[in-house]
């Protein structure tokens, strides 16, 4: 199967996610991402991110609605091993007694046959990956002895390894060096020019408009969801995150002695900031919420 | 030539012989086990199957059927009714596995002061290494050939289980049967290991090789074989250091093994503390 030919669509319908315990997660969540795509999904924490992800990946059932990849029910096509992960580094047990070869080898398992034997084509896969992400050198490590961005990396190279052609990757740049960022970044790119499907959850607003196309910002459901240019406003980061944010605006005079009067407006939760431009002279880009923080006030 | 016959005239009595091979097998089975439950973190669904199981044998001598099936059954029902109320209610896992276990375990204990059976309690308490018949012995052969089989087989997939269930999701495993097997298989190395160890100590021979493994060992194959040495060799001189001091045998193996994680866990302090000072140097020179 070509990828140019049948590019990858993932189709998140009405979808609910209650939990036994009574606790609704998210709620009538929709929206459909088509493959050569890199599609932020911003929220602040204890928004439902990480369930909307489980749900995607079949782990959680939708009390309502459903999750499709190209027409199919989700849970239906995960033997295509159509699907890559990345987990936040919190959630591995880095004590694990495996190497950074075995993880990366756990990528290919769905592709071997039942005893999980690796064939030559898998181990070439693992070095290729291994060899992506920069971490050919570190192999035989075992995977509590890396550092942060290291750490990061071995995931990164077990998902190029699946060789899906869906990639979903949880806060991938929490607790990773600006360099790492840069790299991961760099290869996300390239896949998206090959026709992958990428959702990145992120709280590091600033390099959203970098590498993103497309922005769904949720909290429990999509609030809005589009181009990075239309949708990544601080309007729209604002009515998401609430109160959550810190924000800082800087008028053109106090920040350089030059003609260029427009008025820059800093956004961040807890990371790299976002930074916006407004139009002119008095024209802040974040004008309606300047106006509700002085209602507020 | 001394204490090679303190190993050997043992081996003379039939009783003895049989003591070893259930010690070995049941060894081996719980070695391979462990690994997984420690990496788990399953320690204590460990311990509240292994005391889950007293109603079900009672009830078991009750109703006629093997003492195994209906040890297994109870077993098996106390980690599903855990999971059951846990995903239904908002008490933590570990919580509400105390009450269950421990409230079966009680069930059991009334049951079996008004039910007059054949059996021991604290045979099933603290296990009867040397008094095991033939019938017990190929039971728990037959069991723990089984089980070490297919946990072998497919210790990739639930290594792979233990370590990222997501991954495991995704890639097309059924997470689900990967749960309910590896608890299925707890629960039937716990039966076959009643005869050895007992209700009580059972859960030390489930924890004691794989953590000494851990310490020892950055790949999980070779903390499998580490862990089925460790249990192997403690199970053996247990058993021999119980006949000679007529001492009971479940307690002397534990207590092997209790020491071996001492000296491993002192080895590691040592080799860390070793390491870092190394790796200092290593930075002040470079």
């Amino acid at each position: 199967m070509n990828d140019h030919v049948h590019p990858v669509t993932l189709d998140v319908k009405n979808l609910t996610v209650t939990y036994n315990n009574g606790h609704t997660a998210i709620h009538d969540v929709n929206f459909t991402l088509r493959g050569g795509t890199i599609c932020a999904l911003v929220g602040v924490n204890g928004s439902g991110k990480s369930t909307l992800f489980k749900s995607i990946m079949g782990m959680v059932k939708p009390s309502k609605g459903h999750v499709a990849l190209n027409d199919t029910p989700v849970t239906a096509t995960l033997k295509q091993n159509i699907i890559a992960y990345v987990p936040q580094t919190e959630e591995v047990d880095w004590d694990f007694p495996v190497l950074v070869s075995d993880v990366v080898m756990m990528g290919r398992y769905g592709k071997m046959s039942f005893l999980r034997i690796p064939s030559k084509e898998d181990k070439r896969q693992v070095d290729i990956a291994l060899e992506l992400v920069n971490l050919s050198a570190l192999k035989n490590r075992q995977i509590g002895e890396l550092s942060g961005g290291q750490k990061k990396r071995v995931f990164i190279a077990r998902a190029m390894a699946q060789q899906g052609r869906v990639l979903l990757l949880d806060e991938p740049f929490t607790g990773v060096d600006v360099q790492t960022e840069n790299a991961i970044i760099d290869l996300l790119k390239t896949l998206r020019e090959k026709g992958h499907l990428i959702l990145v959850s992120t709280h590091n607003l600033g390099s959203v408009p970098e590498f993103c196309d497309q922005v769904v910002l949720f909290n429990r459901t999509v609030l809005t969801y589009g181009p990075t240019k239309t949708t990544f406003t601080p309007q729209n980061l604002m009515q998401t995150f609430g109160g959550a944010l810190r924000y800082l605006s800087l008028s053109g005079s106090q920040l350089h002695d030059d003609e260029d009067s427009r008025i820059v407006s800093v956004l961040t939760d807890d990371e790299r900031a976002a930074v916006f431009y407004g139009e002119g002279e008095n024209q802040p880009p974040h004008d309606n919420l300047l106006i509700d923080e002085l209602r507020t006030k | 030539m001394d204490w090679l016959n303190i190993l050997i005239e043992p081996l003379s009595y039939p009783f003895m012989q049989r003591a070893i091979i259930v010690s070995i097998t049941t060894g081996f089975v719980c070695a391979i086990l462990s690994c997984f439950l420690v990496l788990k973190g399953w320690s204590l669904m460990g311990d509240a199957i292994s005391h889950a199981v007293l109603p079900g044998i009672v009830l078991a001598y009750l109703g006629g059927i093997p003492i195994v099936i209906g040890a297994f059954i109870s077993g098996f029902c106390c980690s599903l009714a855990t999971g059951y109320i846990k995903e239904n209610c908002r008490v933590k896992e570990d919580t509400v596995m105390g009450i269950v276990y421990s409230g079966m375990f009680a069930f059991g204990l009334v049951l079996f002061s008004k039910v007059d059976t054949e059996q021991h309690l604290n045979h099933i308490l603290f296990g009867s290494l040397l008094g095991t018949t033939k019938a017990e012995l190929y039971q728990i052969v037959i069991i723990a050939t089984i089980v070490s089989l297919i946990v072998l087989f497919k210790r990739k997939d639930l290594m792979l289980y233990c370590f990222d269930p997501v991954q495991a999701k995704v890639i097309g495993l059924s997470v689900r049967l990967l749960h309910y097997g590896l608890l299925a298989f707890l629960a039937l190395t716990i039966v076959a290991s009643l005869q050895a160890v007992g209700v009580i100590l059972v859960i030390a021979m489930l924890i004691a090789p794989g953590i000494i493994a851990f310490l020892l060992s950055r790949r999980f194959e070779r903390m499998l074989v580490i862990a089925v040495v460790v249990s192997i060799s403690s199970c053996t001189f247990g058993t021999l250091i119980s006949f000679h001091y007529s001492a009971s045998s479940s307690a002397c193996i534990v207590l092997i093994q209790a020491l071996i994680f001492i000296i491993a866990q002192c080895y590691r302090l040592v080799s860390n503390y070793y390491h870092t000072t190394l790796n200092k140097k290593y930075v002040h020179t470079s």
